[in-house]
């Protein structure tokens, strides 16, 4: 399976964000603006969270989300706030080719099955938010509260939940461009079959053929293409002349 | 030239039915079909994909859309099946055994072979390979990647019907199909970039061609 870079785009329903430590939120852009930027360089894939969603008691705006689809033709997946298999349908109604399930998954791994059923397991990313070490407890509503539910146990358990794959985020590591917990990807990625999303601390080629080669199909970073010089196409280059196999643009 | 596309409710309506409205040329018309009792037949219809194949198969039954799909094939209209709505064209399924699909290419429907190198649900950009003849989809024979995400593939009985394959592992599945008017696609082409676009396009030209 070729690997894929993936922008991570924060929005707040308005404006695209950027935080610190799942915190700390400012405003950077625009999300349309930055929506037009990446629809133009053939990135592979994008994420887009709504982290003032669950705040807010709602999903995604959907009125953006469908704006996004009209002006991306590449695949995009949806998270924040979702907690229904109605505010599920209703994203991918409207573009969305995957959803992210994040705190719901964790209180009503139900959720999961229950959407499997209707759209598919292929349809459905969980986000798997962790503080350091290994062996702790999963957190939820975007960090802010430690659960009694073991990470790993949770995790093993997702491929029968219905998740198709998994989005690993490191709380502590996000927006800080320190470098990336190969440990826990490896440790996640062995730990099952599903294919797994890289996320928080990226911040350079080195890091992600890293995550690749500690396991991880994928790569998602936020701050790396939104603070530095670094496109996703030039790490899309990098992994390639590292004998990664990368999409070929045709 | 009328376009309909299926709304099963359950599927990415919104990306398909866009990238299809800007493909079209002026005269070309582009319709919704949400239930069988509509009378016009229109000269390309859209099975777009997402999700489990038993509930698409319930999606289309509740619409009474099933016979009026067979039927409108066998009047000429051209189908194109895209993700879960080409895996839809084939008889059973993997995914939901005892469900019968459309029967509209012979085929049965597996799950992606467990390969030691790869993951399912297979997820990402993936080459297509030129299988067998073809002269109307030239991006189906040129260089650059469509994007994948599925666990399941459509494998036709008849090997000739196969555009072409893509490569899974050391193993691999067929990732189009044409069947007479019937064509199916694994990927989708609405989220495959540029390259996607060039699809549509031919696949428009393709019935403007033969109709």
């Amino acid at each position: 399976m070729k690997v894929r870079v993936i922008p991570t785009i924060l929005t707040d329903g308005l404006t695209v964000v950027k935080g610190k430590n799942f915190d700390n939120w400012r405003t950077v852009g625009s999300a349309e603006a930055t929506a037009r930027l990446y629809a133009n360089r053939d990135v592979d894939e994008l994420l887009f969270l709504d982290v003032m969603a669950r705040k807010h008691d709602s999903i995604i705006n959907l009125n953006l989300l469908n704006h996004f689809t009209s002006l991306l033709d590449i695949p995009f997946s949806v998270g924040g706030g979702i907690n229904t298999l109605d505010e599920a349908k209703s994203c991918f109604r409207n573009g969305a080719e995957k959803i992210v399930l994040g705190t719901a998954a964790v209180l009503n791994p139900r959720l999961i099955t229950q959407i499997a059923d209707v759209f598919g397991n292929q349809a459905i990313i969980v986000s798997i938010d962790f503080e350091c070490d290994i062996g702790n407890r999963i957190r939820i509503g975007s960090g802010t509260i430690e659960t009694d539910i073991a990470s790993l146990e949770f995790i093993s358990r997702l491929e029968s939940l219905g998740a198709g794959e998994i989005l690993l985020q490191s709380i502590q590591r996000d927006g800080t461009l320190n470098g990336m917990d190969f440990k826990r990807i490896s440790q996640v990625s062995s730990l099952t079959r599903l294919p797994v999303i890289a996320s928080g601390g990226a911040a350079s080629f080195e890091d992600c053929l890293e995550a690749i080669l500690s396991g991880a199909t994928a790569v998602a970073a936020g701050a790396l293409f939104q603070f530095t010089e670094v496109t996703p196409k030039q790490v899309r280059k990098y992994l390639a002349e590292q004998g990664i196999a990368t999409r070929a643009v045709g | 030239m009328l376009v309909g596309i299926l709304d099963l409710g359950i599927n990415n309506l919104t990306s398909v039915q866009k990238s299809f409205s800007a493909a079209l040329e002026l005269n070309d018309k582009i319709v919704v079909i949400d239930q069988g009792e509509r009378e016009e037949r229109p000269d390309l219809l859209i099975l777009p994909g997402l999700g489990k194949f038993a509930a698409g198969m319930m999606a289309l039954h509740e619409r009474n859309l099933v016979e009026k799909i067979r039927n409108w094939s066998l009047q000429g209209t051209k189908v194109v099946g895209i993700c879960l709505g080409m895996q839809l064209l084939g008889g059973q399924s993997e995914e939901s055994p005892g469900v019968e699909g459309l029967n509209l290419i012979n085929s049965t429907v597996r799950r992606l072979p467990i390969e030691v190198s790869e993951r399912i649900p297979h997820i990402g950009w993936a080459e297509v390979i030129k299988s067998g003849h073809n002269k109307h989809f030239p991006s189906l024979k040129s260089q650059g990647d469509f994007y994948f995400v599925h666990s399941f593939h459509l494998l036709p009985t008849n090997e000739t019907e196969i555009l072409t394959t893509t490569p899974f592992g050391k193993s691999i599945f067929v990732s189009s199909v044409l069947s007479g008017n019937i064509l199916g696609v694994q990927f989708h082409p609405e989220k495959s970039g540029a390259k996607g676009k060039s699809l549509i396009s031919e696949i428009l030209q393709w019935v403007r061609d033969e109709s």
